[in-house]
């Protein structure tokens, strides 16, 4: 079994747009959850998210660029970028065949699948632009992310809910950590402000008013939140990390996997 | 050069980013640097505009940018289409 390190990390969160914002908050015990900034906050009950601010697409990606990207492959290849640089790993190298890229996300590209279905539904647009399968399909990031850093290895999405990232992240350290690859990208991706995915979550009766407090006995919901976060592991650099043990079992109970 | 070529055109050259009146009908695409993506948005942009639905299929059409060479290519494939009774819809 080899040795797995974490030899770099990336996020675009509600905290900020990298990784010292989000782990200054962290140990500062702040929470990132705000009154929602979206245009259509009067049609719903939900009052409250983790939305990223301040986020400008033009500042990362291309006018060409960006019509194949929805906002979470936006995110997530912000977040890769991040990683890579700090790892300092060169996938365009020998070690790029080597590299398996596997990225979590609950949803796929849910603001683009909003979009466009609400001009062809209520709009009365006759058509979708030409790459709307390309932003909306789940596997986007995974792609967009491989095809910017050079990576040739295995590349796969995870959806497994709120564990997707946990779960993409536990993968490619057992990959590594096999021997299967040499280095994987992985991580983390969602956003899902749209007025169709909040009119879902409200149906399910589950938001917290206020804020959310995982395993507390006072919880009273969940809050969605919206990040890319992404971290380059590789095998025989320099200690970050290390994680021991990945489970990958659930509850068997609930629809989602938790 | 028609309304609708140069309808066609002005489309072209703003998906080029380049200046209308550098743009003819021999110009290459691979001069101005589009692709075959750029060729599906053109051809949609076209449909948006004239409200009409073209006939194209990508996978009838080998090459790099859609099976098309120039400017030129493109609006006449669009003119022959829009003769032919493209679909309005």
């Amino acid at each position: 079994m080899n040795r797995v390190a974490i030899t770099g990390m990336g996020v675009i969160s509600a905290f900020g747009q990298d990784t010292a914002s989000m782990c200054l908050a962290l140990k500062q015990g702040r929470s990132a959850i705000g009154p929602l900034a979206v245009p259509f906050a009067d049609q719903l009950n939900v009052k409250i998210g983790a939305q990223v601010p301040d986020f400008d697409p033009s500042a990362h990606f291309s006018e060409k660029q960006l019509s194949l990207l929805d906002r979470c492959s936006q995110l997530a290849l912000a977040a890769a970028r991040q990683a890579v640089a700090a790892s300092g790993l060169d996938f365009r190298s020998e070690l790029g065949v080597r590299t398996a890229a596997i990225i979590g996300c609950g949803g796929g590209g849910m603001v683009t699948i909003d979009e466009n279905f609400r001009r062809l539904y209520s709009d009365g647009a006759k058509r979708f632009p030409p790459l709307t399968i390309p932003k909306m399909m789940i596997s986007a990031p995974v792609s967009h992310i491989t095809m910017e850093q050079g990576t040739k290895g295995p590349a796969f999405m995870v959806a497994s809910a709120c564990a997707s990232a946990n779960h993409a992240i536990g993968l490619a350290f057992q990959m590594v950590r096999s021997g299967a690859v040499d280095a994987a990208l992985s991580g983390g991706t969602e956003s899902a402000f749209t007025l169709g995915s909040l009119k879902a979550w409200e149906a399910m009766r589950i938001m917290a008013p206020d804020t959310c407090r995982p395993f507390s006995l006072g919880r009273n919901g969940l809050v969605l939140g919206e990040s890319g976060a992404g971290q380059g592991a590789g095998r025989g650099y320099t200690w970050r990390d290390r994680r021991l043990r990945h489970d990958l079992r659930r509850d068997g109970h609930c629809p989602a996997v938790s | 050069m028609s309304d609708i070529e140069s309808a066609i055109f002005d489309i072209v050259a703003q998906k080029a980013k380049l200046e209308r009146s550098s743009l003819n009908h021999d110009t290459e695409l691979s001069s101005i640097e589009l692709d075959s993506i750029d060729i599906l948005e053109i051809i949609f942009d076209i449909e948006e505009k004239f409200n009409i639905s073209i006939l194209y299929n990508a996978n009838q059409s080998p090459g790099e940018r859609g099976g098309f060479k120039t400017a030129g290519d493109v609006a006449d494939f669009i003119k022959t289409q829009m003769n032919e009774g493209a679909q309005t819809v």
